[in-house]
């Protein structure tokens, strides 16, 4: 059994889909150092990295932040075509939420690979299944987890054991520990 | 359901929560059939012997039909014991002659009026109305600013140039002033993402980021205009959002990551309404809740 990822597919989607989910768990880094919640994501078209994001609620004051937003602002801003998302997949650490979910039906994403489930607000399983509801408006779009899904929880539980001053009411979490035994790392 | 309140132009409707439009679920449970003097006796040996009833605690012990002179007790639910466990419980007991049956009672206590008489043909059940349900009513000045504040996304609406002309505003319930609007940018940016609703969220961020920019260069600082909640303005915490149109469910959702305290729209969305679809306003999943109200010009609906 692979520890990384779901046995789909040949050895070579995996490995491939991996590699991308890397460079979205570099992103998801990045929003960590910057003390933001550790998500990130990258779009990927014909093998390429077309588009990047991680959130950024906390420095925009924005909830609405999300890296799938921030990414799709920035690539349709600097020029990527709305038609070309059908072609493209989304790889992102974490889940999309119920926003994103919709967000990316709106601009008929191809597919989307993520790490963990997102139990809060998950929009492809957890809470809702907006990607696939029949009734929606927008493109139905395939979503599958489970691509380094413990190194994004990681990030997730590194994140939520530090203070979170920017929230309404920070909780003092000097008894919180790091858990990790759960996760095959 | 609660009778629309009338502010000025607009009749205001709460939309229902999600308890309010759950249907009636059904769950089975072993019922015996017992005299009234054995009624102590029958509940001490279930509470002893057999498991405790889970989740029912809106559904009545024992029930009697009008003019019968036996009581039907519930013994405790099928999906905790099969018969032939509940057989082996009640043998050499003096309840091992009882007449069992399967009953059928409702899984979820009754949160409206509506339901508890639908609940209660099935089997007697408990009615606690939740207290968010509770008509709201506004202050004459209240009203004032939500007919104010529908007016302006109407207005706004209507000067829309071309695309989808949906418009929207944020309003602050504690100064009842519009702090944030807009129209819908999709066409005139080509990202189809620029909703309304997204918009107006954008420009109180973006104002709240410049007034900390202000502060940390001890320049004297723009008043506070977010921040109904009274916490110096995180997100939009608590304050009411105006629409012209339904928030689809990627709009709805922001809304609850922004912690909103209501949302006023007018026309309802076929197709992606987040509330309609979803009741995005009241999930139980969910961290935040907000309230939701339909709004409909008078002069439409009297038409």
């Amino acid at each position: 059994m692979s520890l990384a990822g779901p046995e789909d597919g040949s050895a070579d989607h995996r490995e491939e889909r991996l590699r991308h989910m890397t460079e979205a768990l570099r992103m998801a880094d990045e929003a960590y150092e910057a003390a933001e919640v550790p998500v990130g994501c990258v779009f990927v078209l014909d093998g390429e990295v077309v588009g990047r994001g991680r959130n950024e609620t906390n420095v925009a004051k924005n909830g609405t932040r999300h890296a799938e937003l921030v990414a799709i602002d920035r690539m349709l801003a600097g020029g990527f075509a709305v038609a070309d998302f059908g072609r493209t997949a989304l790889y992102v650490t974490v889940e999309p939420c119920v926003m994103c979910a919709s967000a990316l039906r709106q601009i008929g994403i191809g597919e989307v690979f993520y790490g963990c489930a997102n139990d809060r607000f998950g929009g492809c399983e957890s809470v809702l299944h907006v990607n696939s509801d029949a009734d929606l408006d927008g493109s139905p779009y395939p979503a599958e987890g489970g691509y380094y899904r413990d190194q994004a929880i990681l990030m997730l539980r590194k994140f939520y054991v530090r203070e979170n001053a920017t929230a309404p009411q920070p909780r003092k979490k000097a008894a919180r520990e790091l858990k990790t035994l759960d996760l095959l790392l | 359901m609660a009778e629309p309140i009338c502010c000025g132009d607009y009749l205001v409707e709460r939309v229902p929560v999600e308890e309010e439009r759950q249907k009636l679920e059904i769950e089975e449970v072993y019922t015996a059939q017992i005299t009234p003097q054995q009624t102590a006796r029958a509940l001490q040996f279930a509470s002893k012997m057999l498991p405790r009833l889970d989740g029912l605690e809106h559904v009545k012990r024992i029930k009697r039909e009008t003019g019968d002179t036996v009581l039907h007790v519930i013994l405790c639910q099928c999906k905790a014991l099969d018969r032939d466990q509940l057989d082996g419980r009640l043998r050499d007991t003096e309840w091992a002659d009882l007449d069992i049956a399967v009953g059928r009672v409702p899984t979820t206590p009754p949160y409206t009026r509506e339901q508890f008489d639908e609940w209660r043909t099935l089997w007697p059940v408990a009615y606690r109305p939740l207290v968010k349900l509770k008509a709201p009513s506004f202050s004459d000045d209240e009203k004032a600013y939500i007919q104010m504040c529908l007016r302006r996304v109407e207005e706004l609406q209507e000067g829309a140039a071309s695309g989808r002309s949906v418009a929207a505003a944020i309003g602050n319930p504690n100064t009842r002033q519009v702090v944030a609007e807009a129209r819908d940018a999709t066409a005139e940016s080509g990202n189809p993402l620029r909703h309304a609703v997204l918009c107006c969220i954008s420009l109180v961020a973006e104002r709240e980021v410049a007034r900390e920019a202000d502060r940390a260069q001890k320049r004297p600082a723009s008043p506070p205009e977010t921040g109904g909640g009274g916490d110096g303005g995180y997100l939009c915490d608590s304050m009411d959002v105006f629409t012209t149109r339904e928030p689809c469910v990627m709009c709805s959702m922001a809304l609850v990551h922004s912690r909103i305290g209501r949302l006023f729209f007018i026309d309802p969305s076929s197709g992606g309404g987040g509330i309609s679809r979803y009741s995005m306003h009241s999930r139980k999943q969910l961290n935040h809740h907000f309230v939701c109200f339909q709004c409909t010009r008078a002069g439409k609906r009297a038409l």
